[in-house]
């Protein structure tokens, strides 16, 4: 089997980056799996699954409105992506979210053609290490294409300095790929704390 | 091939209907559904209220819609009670009809491993039958809105009349369905004038044998 490909500034395994102990263990975890067809026949669930999987950790928080905001654009985000970016659609796609004593984790996977995949590794790879500020003034002078991804990443970047990373793990004889995508914020922006 | 045409009841029913409308519309058009929050320039498509069926050996291979109020073309089509008057004036059939009740056939999906089989007209004019539309019950006129090629390969092949009503809009959410060369119209369909009686008064539920439509 060909060897995952990482992309970005995360390792993409919901263990946090490269650089920190994998043995370190999350305080507060939640998994969920979902069909991608679902949300496509009811977009709203995009949001309220955001809503409530940010609810769910905004307890921690001491302003967990604004925690809860934080961290539902965060997720949304994910969730959206995992949906856009499934090739098939009826298989379903997972959303992990970790909490640990400085930051939050929030991992989207989802199988993509091989081919979507490649070019989102390449996108992510382009926004986790370019000037975000810059970026999404170059995405709004110029969108790209129907279907292009990276301008909600690149928010994130740009409003919450979250990192962005992706693992593309081949699948199904290299015509398919399992993607994981995390994306990591610092608590103190999620208590609107950040720099 | 025979195709059994039943309306979605159940609640099983209209999700298998909607699954596979959302499937094809996503992959084709990039567009997703909701219930209640629609935005066509989200890509956000609103549901019709009614499903139609076509399933061969118990499997869901087409489904399509039907808007029994508050219907696309009023919506977003900016098509008013006095348009759709003028239309039937224009057939001298204003008296019969209630331009306040109007049906509109919508979301025509047929799973990509089943197309080219001719589904697609032939569910089309199934889908105009009084027992699916029950148009007979309140007077009501047929709407709908499509590009132009899809009236002349779709609806007009299934030998339906369709008569403009204005052009449609343009919306973000069409942006891969319709160009400039091939733009969007408003139409109605006048019930007793341009459905055909094999489709009008196609008895349903019914399994039929799916013959291919020639093109006009």
């Amino acid at each position: 089997m060909t060897a995952p490909r990482l992309f970005g500034s995360l390792a993409a395994n919901g263990s946090g980056s490269a650089n920190r102990s994998d043995s370190e263990r999350p305080l507060s975890e939640l998994s969920l799996s979902f069909v991608p067809l679902a949300v496509v026949a009811e977009w709203t669930r995009c949001s309220e699954a955001a809503d409530f999987v940010a609810r769910y950790f905004a307890h921690d928080f001491g302003d967990r409105e604004l925690a809860g905001n934080v961290l539902s654009t965060v997720v949304n985000e994910l969730l959206e992506n995992a949906v856009k970016f499934s090739s098939d659609k009826s298989i379903p796609a997972g959303l992990t979210v970790r909490e640990y004593a400085e930051r939050m984790s929030i991992v989207s996977r989802n199988v993509a053609s091989a081919s979507q995949a490649a070019a989102f590794g390449d996108a992510v790879a382009r926004l986790a290490h370019g000037d975000p500020e810059q970026m999404f003034a170059d995405r709004i002078a110029s969108p790209p294409e129907t279907g292009g991804a990276g301008i909600g990443l690149i928010m994130l970047r740009k409003d919450y300095g979250a990192k962005v990373g992706v693992r593309i793990t081949p699948s199904d004889g290299d015509r398919a790929a399992i993607v994981d995508v995390e994306v990591e914020i610092d608590n103190r922006e999620v208590e609107g704390e950040g720099s | 091939m025979k195709l059994l045409l039943r309306r979605a009841e159940s609640r099983g029913d209209i999700l298998r209907c909607r699954q596979l409308i959302a499937e094809v519309y996503n992959r084709d058009y990039d567009v997703v559904f909701s219930e209640d929050r629609y935005d066509l320039e989200a890509k956000v498509e609103p549901w019709p209220h009614r499903y139609l069926m076509g399933l061969c050996a118990g499997e869901l291979v087409a489904a399509c819609g039907l808007y029994m109020h508050d219907t696309y073309v009023e919506r977003f089509g900016q098509v008013t009670d006095r348009d759709l008057h003028c239309v039937l004036e224009g057939a001298d059939v204003a008296d019969d009809y209630d331009v306040t009740c109007r049906r509109e056939f919508t979301k025509m999906s047929v799973r990509h491993d089943w197309r080219g089989r001719g589904i697609a007209p032939w569910l089309t004019g199934a889908a105009h039958s009084r027992y699916f539309t029950e148009v007979d019950t309140d007077r009501a006129v047929m709407v709908f809105c499509a590009k132009l090629s899809i009236i002349d390969n779709i609806f007009h092949r299934a030998g339906l009349r369709t008569r403009t009503i204005k052009e449609f809009p343009f919306y973000k959410v069409h942006e891969l369905y319709r160009s400039a060369s091939d733009p969007m119209e408003s139409r109605m369909i006048i019930p007793k004038l341009d459905i055909p009686e094999r489709w009008y008064e196609l008895t349903l539920p019914g399994e039929y044998e799916l013959e291919r439509l020639p093109r006009s």
